[in-house]
C-alpha cells in the first residue's frame, strides 16, 4: 500500500495528464466529431444568440430582407413543385429558408449552425440544400437554432446514384480537397463519363431523391477490387454558403425504425 | 490589479475572446487557425504547479470545446501543452532561476524568451490539435503543416496583444 501511494506521489503529474487525456479523448470519441447532446443545445443557444447579432449586425438590412423573401418565396415553390410531383417522396416534401450564421469549412469535421430551429419546424434528420444542391443534414436542433453536418465532414456517408438510373455507390468526403468527395462502390460494368450528375437517392431519407451532390470530376476513377471509386466535384461552393434551404421527406425517421426492426429481427 | 483576480479574468477574456470572435476565424485555407484560449494559459504564474497548470488548461479547453462545438478536441491538446509548459519554462529559465516578481509576459521577460516559450508551447498544442483533427494518416502531413503556420501566426497575434495591453517596463 505504500509503495503505491509513493508510485502516485513520484509519478502525480502524470497520471493527472494521463486520466485528463483519457477524459478528453473518450469525448473526443465518443462524439466522433458528431457535435451532440444536451450541452451541445445549451451552447448552440447561448453561443448562436450571439453570432445571429454579428450577423444581423454584419447585413445590409434591407439587401438582408430582400434577400430573405425571395428565399422563402423559393421554398414555397419548392414545396409547390413536390406537391404536384408524382415522386413519392416529393408528394411529401416541405422546404424551410434559413441562414448560416456560423459554419466552420476548414476542418475535417465541419459543422454549420442555421437561424432556424423546432419553432420553425426544422428537425433532426432533415437535409439541407442551397442552390439545388445539397449540403449536409440537420443533427441538433434547438428552439431558435440548429445545427447541421455538411457532405465535407469526413465521418459521413451519402447514399448517392450517377445519372437518374445510373449506379448506387457510397458518397464519402476524406478530407484534404474541399472541392471533391468519392464515390465509393460503383461497379466496373457502371457506364459515366466526366461531368454526369450524381444525385441523391433518397434511401437514407435525407434528401428526397434526385437532388444534386455534384458531378463526375475529371478524373481517372481509382480500382478497387471489383468496384471503382469515382472522384465527385461538389456542386456546393461550402465557403460562401449563406442562405439554405432544409428539405424534410418525412421519412427518415421510418427508414430509421423499419432499419432498426429488421436489425433486431435479423438472426 | 490583485493577482488573485487578474488571473481568473485573463482565461475567462481569452476564452471568451475565442470561443465569440477568433474560433470563426480560418485564415489561409485552415492553415491559420487561431486558439486565443491558449494565451491564458500561458500566462499563468511561472510558479503554477504542473497538476494545477494541467487542470486549468483542462478546464479552460473543456469550455471552449463547449462552444466551439471541438468534441474534447481543445481540452486534450490544452492539456498536452499544460504537461509540457512547466518543462519549457525549466529550459528557459534564466541562470539563478525565476525571481518571484517575473511573470510570463514579454514586459518582464523580454521577447526572444517570450517567443521561444509560446513558439514551444503552442506548436505541442497545435500538433497535438491537427494529429487528432486529421483522423487519418493521409492527413496528418496537412495537419502538421497547419500547425506551424498556426503557431506562428498565434504567436505573432499574442506578441501584438501583449504589446497593446501591457504597457513597457524594463526588460531583463
Amino acid at each position: 500500500m505504500r509503495n503505491l501511494w509513493n508510485f502516485i506521489v513520484q509519478y502525480q503529474v502524470i497520471l493527472v495528464f494521463m486520466v485528463l487525456q483519457a477524459l478528453a479523448l473518450s469525448w473526443f470519441i465518443s462524439s466522433r466529431g458528431y457535435p451532440k447532446g444536451k450541452w451541445v443545445r445549451l451552447a448552440l443557444d447561448w453561443e448562436s444568440a450571439w453570432q445571429g447579432q454579428i450577423s444581423e449586425w454584419s447585413h445590409r438590412a434591407e439587401l438582408s430582407d430582400q434577400n430573405f423573401q425571395l428565399l422563402e418565396e423559393n421554398a414555397r415553390l419548392r414545396s409547390r413543385m413536390g406537391q404536384s410531383s408524382v415522386s413519392h417522396f416529393k408528394n411529401r416534401s416541405q422546404f424551410i429558408a434559413a441562414e448560416v450564421i456560423r459554419a466552420t469549412w476548414t476542418q475535417n469535421q465541419n459543422h454549420f449552425v442555421l437561424d432556424q430551429g423546432e419553432n420553425n419546424g426544422v428537425q433532426i434528420g432533415q437535409g439541407v440544400i442551397a442552390n439545388g444542391a445539397a449540403i449536409g443534414k440537420i443533427i441538433e436542433t434547438t428552439q431558435k437554432y440548429s445545427i447541421g453536418i455538411p457532405l465535407i465532414h469526413n465521418q459521413l456517408d451519402w447514399s448517392a446514384r450517377i445519372g437518374n438510373s445510373g449506379a448506387i455507390g457510397r458518397l464519402k468526403w476524406e478530407g484534404g480537397d474541399r472541392t471533391t468527395g468519392m464515390l465509393f462502390d460503383i461497379p466496373r460494368s457502371a457506364a459515366f463519363k466526366p461531368g454526369d450528375s450524381v444525385i441523391t437517392t433518397g434511401f437514407q431519407g435525407v434528401f428526397p431523391p434526385d437532388i444534386l451532390f455534384g458531378t463526375v470530376a475529371n478524373e481517372e476513377p481509382y480500382f478497387d477490387g471489383e468496384f471503382l471509386n469515382v472522384p465527385v466535384q461538389w456542386a456546393a461552393e461550402f465557403q460562401s454558403l449563406r442562405y439554405v434551404h432544409l428539405t424534410d421527406t418525412n421519412d427518415g425517421a421510418d427508414i430509421d425504425s423499419l432499419e432498426g426492426t429488421f436489425n433486431h429481427s435479423a438472426p | 490589479m490583485n493577482p488573485a483576480l487578474l488571473i481568473p479574468l485573463q482565461l475567462l477574456l481569452t476564452c471568451a475572446l475565442q470561443v465569440l470572435f477568433f474560433q470563426n476565424m480560418a485564415l489561409w485555407e485552415g492553415y491559420g487557425i487561431l486558439t486565443f484560449h491558449t494565451l491564458g494559459i500561458l500566462l499563468l504564474p511561472l510558479n503554477t504547479r504542473p497538476i494545477i497548470l494541467m487542470l486549468v488548461s483542462a478546464t479552460v479547453g473543456a469550455v471552449v470545446d463547449l462552444f466551439a462545438f471541438g468534441g474534447g478536441l481543445f481540452t486534450s491538446s490544452a492539456v498536452a501543452m499544460g504537461l509540457f509548459l512547466p518543462f519549457i519554462n525549466r529550459l528557459l529559465a534564466p541562470r539563478e532561476g525565476y525571481e518571484v516578481t517575473d511573470e510570463p509576459s514579454i514586459k518582464s521577460m523580454g521577447i526572444q524568451w517570450f517567443s521561444i516559450r509560446t513558439i514551444a508551447a503552442l506548436l505541442i498544442h497545435n500538433l497535438w490539435m491537427f494529429s487528432l483533427e486529421a483522423g487519418r494518416w493521409n492527413l496528418i502531413l496537412s495537419g502538421w503543416g497547419k500547425a506551424v503556420t498556426s503557431t506562428l501566426l498565434c504567436w505573432l497575434l499574442f506578441a501584438v496583444v501583449l504589446q497593446l495591453v501591457q504597457a513597457k517596463g524594463k526588460k531583463r
